[in-house]
């Protein structure tokens, strides 16, 4: 365990302890395997949670998460700020964001190009954006608002995605690069949603990768799919978070890694949760892969760490 | 502002929750089922957001009973906010309208409860009440005194035996409770968990009045009307040992 560090400007308050960036697996917090967690002697480098389940005013869950916290660095995901949404973003849950960040300190916040509220709705699913310029505007003024409100930078996360719109707009990679350009955010590349995409729409996952601006990449999601077949018998894969990672998604993560080195890798299994080392057994796969590209420095990373 | 090149929201929300409706124009053709998958995502979770915030209801009623009414009830009554865990405030005025469950009166009240045990679980950490800062003061000072309710909790009154069935259905309890048996229950959080405890109705009309700002003296009189024996040094001990109140006290005079 981490010793808390006392801060310079409050004697009186004990600050969290400062991690560097974990260039190793993490793992989807989940409160049935705190216990399993504390008395594990293997570490993970680092857990994500979903801000969402955090935004309560105090009480058990909060506590747990500071728990977590002392030993370990925390990534903060967001799954409803509707950042491709059409609405002005949520003031409400701006502050809540805040305020969570500001209790917890984590190490990364990120968020997803995609959107879940309309018309005072809160839909619950991550739903797809159309890439046209209009669409980049709007979704540039979101994040910096996020920035902005937050005094840090966030990571975009690259969507899984089922429909495609029948438009004439940008590529999903142009569209985000642009986003990062105009905002400086950085990137949160779901191998997964690359790879459940690129089947869905026929495009190559390969090819999506070598467009896709890997050098602003600060975090990496994996996660396991279902599969399905669309209304023609094509098929239609499903971004389940339910099961191992697939051997092909395993395969385009390291691709991915042998061109970045090192970066935080974390999986992702919400439903059908497994037992705590179910899940460590995937986030060891994950640190196979990154130990074997150890040498390899991200240069941007490297430096931060 | 929108401009006619991009597809609207609107268009893709409105058949979300609605299975009859047409796919959105802007949608690829082919894509029905490929859109689909974002209804069900959609429904899917909100029913397990409910499933997650009413384990009694869902057992009590059966898991196929209550996926088909938290199914209609998602469609009906989606959240306004992503804060999941407050999902189903209005779950109980769904259930008590229920014909189907109209032989089933108690539900309404047991959705209450567990919709008051989240609200607990997840309410602002506050300082209890301390037992000896009540005891130091004399009898005058004490009967003049104005608590504030600890934000976690929060009290219940049924017409049925709504903490035996919530506390059996929970997995927690003895065999099948009688329901008509009315209860009075309080719910608080003194450390992490919450306690849900069954109070007499006297002491529920203390409690009342006390978290509605009243003092120590007047809460007393609403419990001696509702029964001429109310125990109130019980219920000072009842409610200084479940955390009920905040550690400040004052006698201000409103």
């Amino acid at each position: 365990m981490m010793k808390a560090i006392r801060s310079p400007q409050t004697a009186q308050r004990l600050r969290l302890p400062i991690f560097p960036t974990p260039l190793k697996s993490g793992a989807g917090f989940k409160p049935e395997h705190l216990a399993a967690i504390l008395q594990d002697t293997r570490k993970v480098g680092f857990f994500e949670v979903h801000a969402e389940n955090y935004m309560g005013d105090g009480g058990a869950p909060l506590a747990m998460l500071e728990r977590l916290r002392a030993d370990y660095p925390i990534f903060l995901h967001g799954v409803a700020m509707s950042i491709g949404g059409e609405a002005p973003l949520d003031k409400d849950h701006l502050r809540r964001f805040k305020r969570l960040a500001k209790r917890i300190e984590p190490h990364v916040v990120s968020e997803h190009l995609a959107w879940s509220t309309h018309d005072g709705v809160f839909y619950n699913d991550l739903l797809p954006v159309p890439y046209t310029p209009a669409v980049l505007d709007r979704v540039v003024a979101h994040i910096n608002e996020v920035q902005d409100t937050l005094g840090r930078a966030m990571l975009l996360e690259n969507p899984s995605t089922y429909v495609a719109f029948d438009i004439a707009g940008m590529s999903e990679t142009d569209f985000i690069r642009e986003a990062a350009r105009r905002t400086g955010c950085g990137l949160l590349l779901d191998v997964n949603n690359v790879f459940v995409s690129a089947t869905n729409h026929g495009f190559s996952a390969a090819q999506y990768l070598a467009e896709f601006p890997l050098h602003l990449v600060r975090e990496i999601h994996l996660a396991g799919h279902a599969s399905d077949v669309d209304d023609d018998g094509r098929p239609l894969l499903i971004d389940a978070h339910d099961r191992p990672v697939a051997r092909d998604v395993w395969a385009l993560y390291e691709t991915v890694i042998s061109q970045l080195g090192p970066v935080p890798t974390l999986i992702e299994w919400d439903n059908d949760v497994p037992d705590w080392p179910v899940l460590k057994a995937e986030a060891d796969a994950a640190d196979a892969i990154l130990g074997a590209y150890a040498t390899q420095a991200h240069p941007d990373l490297r430096r931060a760490g | 502002m929108q401009d006619n090149a991009t597809p609207s929201e609107a268009a893709f929300a409105a058949a979300l929750l609605d299975p009859a409706a047409a796919l959105p124009q802007a949608v690829k053709r082919g894509g029905q089922r490929r859109y689909a998958v974002y209804r069900n995502n959609v429904t899917v979770g909100l029913v397990r957001a409910l499933e997650a915030n009413f384990p009694a209801i869902r057992r009590l009623l059966g898991e196929t009973y209550f996926t088909g009414l938290a199914r209609t009830f998602a469609q009906a009554h989606p959240p306004a906010s992503p804060l999941l865990f407050h999902y189903g405030e209005d779950f109980a005025d769904v259930l008590a309208a229920e014909d189907d469950l109209a032989g089933y009166p108690y539900l309404a009240d047991v959705a209450r409860l567990e919709h008051l045990w989240r609200r607990a679980h997840h309410a602002r950490d506050a300082k209890v009440l301390e037992p000896n800062s009540l005891s130091a003061l004399d009898p005058e000072t004490l009967m003049a005194s104005r608590l504030r309710p600890h934000p976690a909790c929060a009290l219940l009154s049924s017409s049925y035996a709504v903490h035996a069935i919530f506390t059996a259905s929970r997995g927690e309890g003895d065999a099948v409770p009688d329901a008509a048996q009315a209860q009075c229950v309080l719910l608080t959080r003194p450390h992490f968990d919450v306690e849900v405890r069954v109070i007499s109705p006297e002491t529920h009309a203390f409690l009342q009045a006390l978290a509605a700002r009243a003092t120590l003296a007047e809460a007393a009189e609403q419990g001696f009307a509702a029964n001429p024996r109310f125990a109130l040094a019980a219920a000072i001990r009842l409610m200084v040992e479940a955390g009920a109140f905040q550690h400040k006290i004052t006698q201000d005079p409103s």
